[in-house]
């Protein structure tokens, strides 16, 4: 009752001038950690090697983005890893196999990834299958169908270019890969702040029965961001088979994990209503940093999987910390 | 009667600080075995804290209190609860894949030779509840239950605690006429009992049934003390609000006969209630009155798409707008101020600004196109008009309850409806609050907007409403004009 | 500055992946190991004997493990390139030997040294593994003979499509082609050469066959848990049980009569040569572009001094 009488006399600081919500925290840990392995590598502060870091997000930055949409809604989404292998196999089986044109292959398995994403979002909704099961059995559903393609081989020989759009930078510095992600950040990020159908995520999220008395058509968003990260996990899986310059179905395995920590590390909660895409981008660099780095340091790579995990913990637990106290 | 008894608890000279804000301002308070205190005051008086320093949960910055002669200061509400203090909270915090009976004994189950001594639990709470005149048996899961039997769930919790003391805060903000006289018959007997009873109401009325003394607050001091329950409720306001109040229910004008909102034989996909049909005119309030139990809230959320529909329908202006869903319904003008605001009407952890943007998507960005600024001075332009207490950004729940409702009818109010429906829009709020929601239903009547109140307050029904429809059990018991509507013809049909 | 660098290495990628490296002599100093999945004892065998003969000469070794992720091992090659390593010992990952990280370091000029898989289109500047269609003729040979020439065989294979799945299975099916009256009446494939995978499969199998004399797991961890499976099933006939890579934990188990034969691949001799072929190369000397090392069929009478020093 005091506060009310008080009121927060701050005005809307800088930071929620950018949207990054909870996530000043987490930036202020990838500053400090850049800043500690510029000084402890030789090689971390390079042109090249930040490139190179790009480079290795690319995968998990496309994934994240749709998976900062469910999180948002309050939703998890187990399935992205294994609708990744099932877009690639898609993809490599028409051009390669029935020596169908790329791009249009690449269309068809976006469209697969939909329809994936499409019966997930059903399942919630329709036969209300709590999300955690709906996507665990679709995780299981999609990596299965990706075996079956190729009984489980992998595809290689797909045209040079196909590569290089993974290796050539243009203008020094963009990879078409890097530069794909950089308009899906964007895109998400114009979304989630500038149109009506992004703030509806976040009244969804907050309280779902407060949105569909608001007039907010709950279903419908909840299948469409369902399909939504279903095409991106798609996507990123097009991507990656870019940068290996081939397809196999066992790709992707538990990259649900690296992709929900990511936009956890970036100041989501998991119970909805708060995130961003500009914390999520800040989450998935911090992984993208930590690997780097840690093979920069030639830290030994069990006492890699200790650290990256210790940083998850401390991230979030620093974040709850300081939404305690404020 | 005070005399021949000795105060079980004393508090004196208690003061609390949050820095240099002073919000208690030395505070003396007896409470006597036997003995029902009723403390009043508008939201921000300070009783909640007078509440939280006397269990434990907040420590004085300075002053003594003393509990049953010896001096008491307890560090937690764990220490509290031994002493032997009970706190009813007004939000219900029962478990709701537990049992009745296992919500009552939680953390203190009955056990025999280390396992939970299931029968003996359930002996023990049914023996409870039926005390309470409650009808249900004791290992029923929580999860369905009504607010109000929820309530007197919570209710029978702290007796089994052998409290001797017990705070109750607006025990009766969910309870329907019928359910408040049981927990009164229970109140009578605890008192009878010699428990000393702390009772923190906004309802006047049920205050003057129920107290044996009342202690008004006003802006962290005891401003008044009555010694006897019996005051005149305009007393008691004018002491709450520290001027004199004119009235306590605006004047409502009559209204013609054009009918321009029309329910016919509406029937509930969830069986809650059968064919129900009434007309309401142009700018007339229409109330809805019944006990708790009887559709009413199902009849409103039917109407406003909230709930699926089996049969009949719904006009407007002479179209058929019977609707599929909230959304379809607000497109049609028809919007629903819902019954419990914490988790209906706003989402707490968001700002204001937001809260207000949620309803009102179309106006705020007709190119489905938004940005903060657009929402921001939407949201400032609003909040000024409800005479909301509070600034854009500030979250949802940083407010008290009567903010929260301004915020929720800016929020609903900001579509510029044809008909509104509010449902217990005056719960657990504040006297001044509340005579401002007066105010703003008779802005919207007189705009020529109808306006559809559903209220478990009889006198706030009978104080606002032009007519009355009266629900029993799922049906439409009656409809009432305002002159021979009065609480005897009320509870006549409501008990048919 | 370094834009120069990588856009010297995009174009000298675009103009070929083939071309062999310039051989300017040096002295290595400076060598990076990217092993496959250091969960698997093989590759852990692998990675500990290059660290210790790295230590021996002198070295500074930095290794990444991509546990099993091809991704991973790209991203992780690209960061070993970017500390100026001078030689590359490359244990792909995944199903497909991927060739990315093969034309990332023959762009930068850098040596690569492949054991055990060899990527299509893009080989290494030498390529180390066991004789693995010789060494599976040889031990499916040997437990032909163990049974008499008859009966009926089950089998485990590893990971499907990897080289060494392949590889073995075609020298063992060499061997059969001697012995008409051992029947294969089963065949599953695991998806991570893990013994509890091992364990469920050659289960399930035994339930449907319970005649089987032979079950063979292509990988010791498979074997192992095959084993568990027989000793659980407790069936009336004698089942010869065998492996392959001689695992130190399955040395023990052989010794202590766990199973019955495995094929010891020379993974400590695998390290050592990698990082002499890596010393050779960097100071312009020639390597063979292929150096098979044959196993040696272990079984519990010679299994004694390997258990003492894993070759």
């Amino acid at each position: 009752m005091i506060s009310v009488a008080r009121g927060r006399t701050s005005s809307p600081s800088v930071s929620s001038l950018f949207s990054l919500g909870g996530a000043t925290g987490p930036l202020i840990g990838l500053l400090l950690l850049c800043a500690f392995l510029s000084f402890a590598t030789d090689s971390f502060f390079t042109a090249r090697n930040l490139l190179n870091v790009l480079d290795q997000i690319t995968v998990l930055g496309i994934m994240a983005v749709g998976m900062t949409f469910v999180i948002l809604i309050g939703g998890i989404d187990l399935s992205v890893g294994s609708i990744l292998a099932l877009s690639m196999m898609v993809m490599g089986y028409l051009s390669n196999e029935l020596g169908m044109a790329l791009p249009l292959a690449i269309v068809i398995a976006l469209f697969a990834s939909a329809a994936a994403g499409a019966v997930t979002g059903l399942l919630i909704t329709e036969f209300s299958v709590p999300a955690f099961i709906s996507t665990l059995a679709m995780m299981s559903v999609a990596r299965g169908l990706a075996n079956m393609i190729t009984d489980g081989q992998q595809i290689v020989g797909f045209p040079g270019w196909f590569n290089l759009l993974a290796i050539i930078r243009h203008g020094g510095f963009l990879t078409v890969t890097v530069g794909l992600m950089l308009i899906v950040f964007a895109a998400g990020w114009i979304f989630l702040r500038n149109t009506t159908g992004g703030r509806c995520l976040y009244a969804i999220g907050g309280n779902q029965e407060v949105a569909r008395l608001a007039g907010i058509n709950v279903r419908l968003s909840t299948i469409l961001v369902y399909i939504t990260s279903a095409v991106l996990s798609g996507l990123a899986g097009i991507v990656l088979a870019a940068r290996l310059d081939s397809v196999q179905p066992s790709s992707g395995v538990s990259y649900e994990l690296d992709t929900i920590a990511a936009v956890v590390i970036g100041g989501a909660s998991l119970s909805g209503g708060t995130g961003g895409i500009a914390g999520t981008v800040i989450g998935v660099l911090v992984i993208g940093v930590l690997r780097n780095g840690l093979n920069l340091l030639g830290v030994s790579p069990f006492t890699q999987q200790v650290v990256i995990g210790v940083v998850i913990a401390l991230a979030v637990a620093a974040e709850v910390l300081k939404k305690k106290k404020g | 009667m005070a005399e021949v008894k000795s105060p079980i608890l004393s508090l004196r000279q208690i003061k609390k600080s949050y820095g240099p804000l002073q919000i208690l301002h030395g505070i003396d308070l007896d409470i006597h075995e036997g003995e029902v205190v009723a403390l009043l005051g508008e939201n921000g008086a300070g009783k909640s804290t007078v509440s939280n320093i006397i269990c434990g949960t907040i420590r004085p910055s300075s002053g003594s209190m003393t509990w049953r002669g010896a001096e008491y200061a307890p560090a937690n509400p764990r220490e509290a609860i031994d002493s032997g203090l009970g706190l009813i909270h007004q939000e219900l915090r029962l478990l709701p894949h537990l049992t009745i009976a296992e919500n009552v004994f939680v953390g203190r189950w009955p056990k025999s030779r280390g396992q939970i001594d299931r029968k003996a639990m359930e002996r023990k709470a049914q023996e409870q509840l039926e005390r309470l005149g409650l009808d249900l048996p004791a290992n029923r899961k929580v999860e369905g239950l009504s607010t109000a039997n929820q309530q007197l769930v919570e209710i029978a919790k702290a007796l089994t605690l052998n409290a001797r003391l017990l705070i109750l805060d607006e025990p009766t903000a969910a309870l329907g006429d019928a359910e408040t006289e049981l927990l009164f018959k229970q109140i009578d007997r605890l008192r009878a009992d010699g428990v000393g009873i702390i009772y923190i109401s906004h309802r006047l009325e049920e205050i003057r049934r129920i107290a044996d003394r009342i202690v008004v607050m006003r802006d962290g001091a005891k401003v008044q003390e009555f010694d006897k329950g019996d005051v005149p409720v305009r007393t008691i306001v004018e002491s709450m609000v520290g001027r004199e109040l004119g009235r306590m229910f605006p004047h409502f004008p009559p209204v013609g006969d054009d009918v321009t909102f029309e329910v016919k034989d509406l029937t509930s996909a969830l069986d809650a209630f059968h064919d129900v049909s009434f007309k309401v005119h142009k700018g007339e309030v229409f109330g809805i009155a019944g006990l708790v139990g009887a559709g009413r809230t199902e009849l409103v959320r039917a109407i406003t798409g909230a709930d699926p529909i089996s049969a009949g329908s719904i006009y407007l202006d002479g179209k058929d707008v019977t609707p599929r869903s909230p959304g379809q319904s607000i497109r049609n003008g028809i919007v629903l101020v819902p019954e419990d605001r914490k988790l209906q009407g706003l989402v707490l952890e968001h700002s204001i600004s937001e809260n207000i943007g949620y309803a009102n998507m179309k106006a705020v960005a007709p190119k489905k196109w938004v940005s903060k600024k657009a929402i921001d001075s939407f949201a400032a332009a609003n909040i000024h008009r409800f005479g909301v207490k509070g600034q854009g950004h500030q979250n949802a729940d940083e407010m008290s309850g009567g903010n929260q409702q301004k915020v929720v009818l800016a929020k609903w109010l900001a579509t510029d409806p044809k008909v509104v429906v509010l449902d217990e829009p005056t719960r657990g709020i504040d006297v001044g609050a509340r005579s401002s929601i007066y105010d703003i239903i008779v802005e919207l009547s007189a705009k020529g907007i109808c306006v559809i109140v559903v209220s478990s307050d009889l006198e706030e029904v009978l104080g606002v409403s032009n007519r009355i429809l009266v629900m029993a059990e799922g049906r439409q018991a009656g409809i009432l004009d305002r002159a021979n509507a009065n609480d005897v013809s009320v509870m006549e049909l409501a008990t048919s | 500055m370094k834009l120069k660098h990588s856009l010297f290495a995009a174009a000298a990628i675009v103009a070929t992946a083939l071309t062999p490296v310039s051989s300017s002599a040096a002295e290595l100093q400076k060598l990076g190991l990217a092993v496959a999945n250091l969960q698997a004892n093989f590759f852990n065998q692998i990675k500990m004997s290059v660290e210790a003969y790295s230590k021996e000469k002198g070295l500074e070794l930095i290794i990444v493990d991509a546990k099993g992720d091809s991704a991973t091992q790209v991203s992780q090659v690209q960061d070993l390139l970017t500390q100026d390593i001078q030689a590359l010992i490359y244990v792909p990952a995944g199903a497909a030997a991927a060739a990315v990280p093969t034309r990332l370091a023959h762009a930068q000029g850098v040596p690569v040294i492949n054991i055990d898989r060899n990527p299509e289109g893009a080989p290494g500047d030498t390529f180390i593994a066991s004789d693995s269609v010789a060494s599976a003729k040889e031990i499916c040979n040997y437990a032909f003979e163990q049974v008499g020439g008859k009966g009926t065989m089950l089998i485990v294979h590893g990971q499907k499509g990897t080289t060494p799945e392949v590889d073995r299975t075609k020298g063992c099916m060499e061997a059969k082609e001697k012995f008409p009256d051992i029947t294969i009446a089963s065949e599953q494939y695991s998806q991570m050469w893990s013994q509890d995978e091992g364990f469920q499969i050659t289960q399930n199998m035994l339930q449907a066959h319970s005649d089987a004399t032979i079950v063979w797991g292509q990988a010791d961890a498979l074997a192992l848990g095959a084993a568990q499976a027989v000793k659980v099933a407790n069936l009336p006939q004698d089942i010869f049980v065998f492996g392959f890579d001689g695992d130190t934990a399955a040395l023990e188990a052989l010794r202590d009569g766990v199973f019955d034969a495995t094929s010891t691949q020379r993974t400590q001799y695998f390290g050592r040569l990698a990082v002499d072929s890596a010393i050779k190369l960097v100071a312009g000397e020639e390597v063979p572009k292929l150096q098979l090392l044959p196993a040696t069929l272990t079984t519990k009478d010679n299994v004694g001094p390997f258990i003492e020093n894993h070759p």
